[in-house]
């Protein structure tokens, strides 16, 4: 029985068990994390609610001995709630399920799906594109895909988009930056925090979403 | 209505010694179902109109409706966020430090609260036997909030006993509500007639 549950935990699509994590207490969370393989648990973590994440981290740095029966437990109930999300699949419609869909066929299969929409529908083709990759899931891409896209954005883009992103995609772009870009996001990061002229902050904005579209288009190409 | 009419501290010998009996009872109880050897601590009866019950309660609160048969009305306890949450901490390699965020009660806090709770309801239905012979036990409902349900009128007064429920330091509260109405002659037992 417990051991079923563990498998079903261990083996539940990351989403669906940040998602039966999410509402949960952090100690839940951290004695299940800590349980998964790292690559696995990374995964969840980032898709658990951006608040939530540091404190789960810490339990698990601070973690003392955890009860087999008690985990067991606490797995059981998780492993019940996995099956119910399976069990609820019903057909339904939307831009996430047909985004799911889309992912699973081979890139130029895809590319001339997407190509049709966009002629025949642009407002879903759009809704398409944003539920197959948004910018806060960047962060998630291996590094081969990461470097290339890093290097397809023009420098000077990037300290614009990376204002008020997520921490896990500025951990991976700063790093290659150069001093100068370093250097340019500091600066902006000090303005926005200081208060700049009303005029120049509605201004930098624009420029941000500009900056990120530009991200996601060069994303898009080299991904979708 | 006024505050003396919902918070009238109840001096029942009877009562109290049930409910530190009970308490007694749980404690061994819990020990076999969670592993753990919680502190569970009587500390006061109060009578209680349902609807301040509620107040002093929390809607956040894991709530077992459970009757003890042959007595006619459903019986509420509740357990609050912090001991669930020291529960999970101790069994789950925790620091045992409650935190202050509240949330809403889960599926996994709704287990570890059935742990807790069915064994002190249990062990209410054994000491009450003292005042009720044959009495029985059976659970009605497991919620995750204390709702103002069918089961009892906002204004229907209540006998309320408060527990401390304890692990490693962290206490979180326990709370039994028994509606007067239908204790019929075990009332007479439980209260004497010294109401204050």
């Amino acid at each position: 029985m417990s051991l079923h549950d563990e498998q079903i935990v261990e083996n539940a699509a990351a989403e669906d068990l940040a998602l039966v994590l999410a509402g949960e207490y952090a100690q839940v969370a951290a004695a299940v994390l800590s349980g998964l393989e790292a690559e696995k648990a990374s995964r969840v973590l980032t898709l658990l609610p951006y608040a939530a994440r540091a404190d789960i981290l810490r339990r698990i740095v601070a973690m003392r001995p955890v009860s087999r029966q008690g985990l067991r437990e606490v797995l059981h109930v998780l492993a019940e709630r996995l099956r119910d999300r399976r069990g609820a699949r019903e057909p339904r419609g939307g831009a996430a399920v047909a985004a799911a869909i889309a992912r699973e066929l081979d890139a130029a299969n895809r590319q001339e799906l997407l190509a049709e929409i966009e002629e025949a529908a642009p407002p879903l083709h759009e809704e398409l594109l944003a539920a197959l990759l948004a910018f806060d899931e960047l962060a998630l891409l291996e590094d081969e895909h990461f470097a290339a896209l890093f290097r397809a954005v023009a420098p000077e883009t990037w300290p614009l988009a990376l204002l008020g992103a997520p921490e896990a995609l500025r951990a991976r772009v700063v790093p290659l930056l150069d001093a100068a870009r370093r250097g340019a996001l500091q600066g902006l990061e000090a303005e926005l925090e200081s208060g700049a002229a009303v005029g120049g902050a509605a201004l930098r904005l624009a420029d941000v979403a500009q900056a990120r579209e530009e991200v996601m288009n060069q994303a898009r190409r080299l991904l979708l | 209505m006024s505050r003396k009419q919902h918070s009238e501290y109840v001096s029942a010998p009877v009562l109290e010694s049930l409910c530190n009996e009970a308490a007694d009872l749980a404690s061994g109880a819990m020990e076999s179902v969670l592993g753990l050897n919680p502190s569970l601590a009587f500390e006061s009866c109060a009578s209680l109109a349902f609807e301040a019950f509620v107040a002093s309660a929390g809607l956040n609160v894991a709530t077992l409706g459970f009757r003890l048969q042959p007595l006619p009305r459903v019986l509420l306890l509740t357990l609050d966020q912090r001991g669930i949450e020291a529960v999970l901490d101790a069994q789950l390699g925790g620091e045992l430090a409650a935190g202050e965020d509240i949330r809403p009660l889960t599926a996994v806090d709704l287990h570890i609260a059935r742990g807790v709770l069915a064994p002190m309801a249990a062990a209410l239905a054994e000491a009450f036997a003292r005042v009720l012979p044959d009495a029985r036990y059976e659970d009605v409902f497991l919620s995750p909030r204390l709702d103002l349900r069918p089961y009892l009128a906002a204004q229907e007064s209540c006998l309320v006993a408060r527990y401390a429920f304890g692990l490693g330091g962290v206490w979180g509260r326990m709370r039994l509500c028994l509606p007067r109405e239908g204790l019929g002659a075990i009332e007479t037992q439980l209260l004497g007639a010294r109401l204050t």
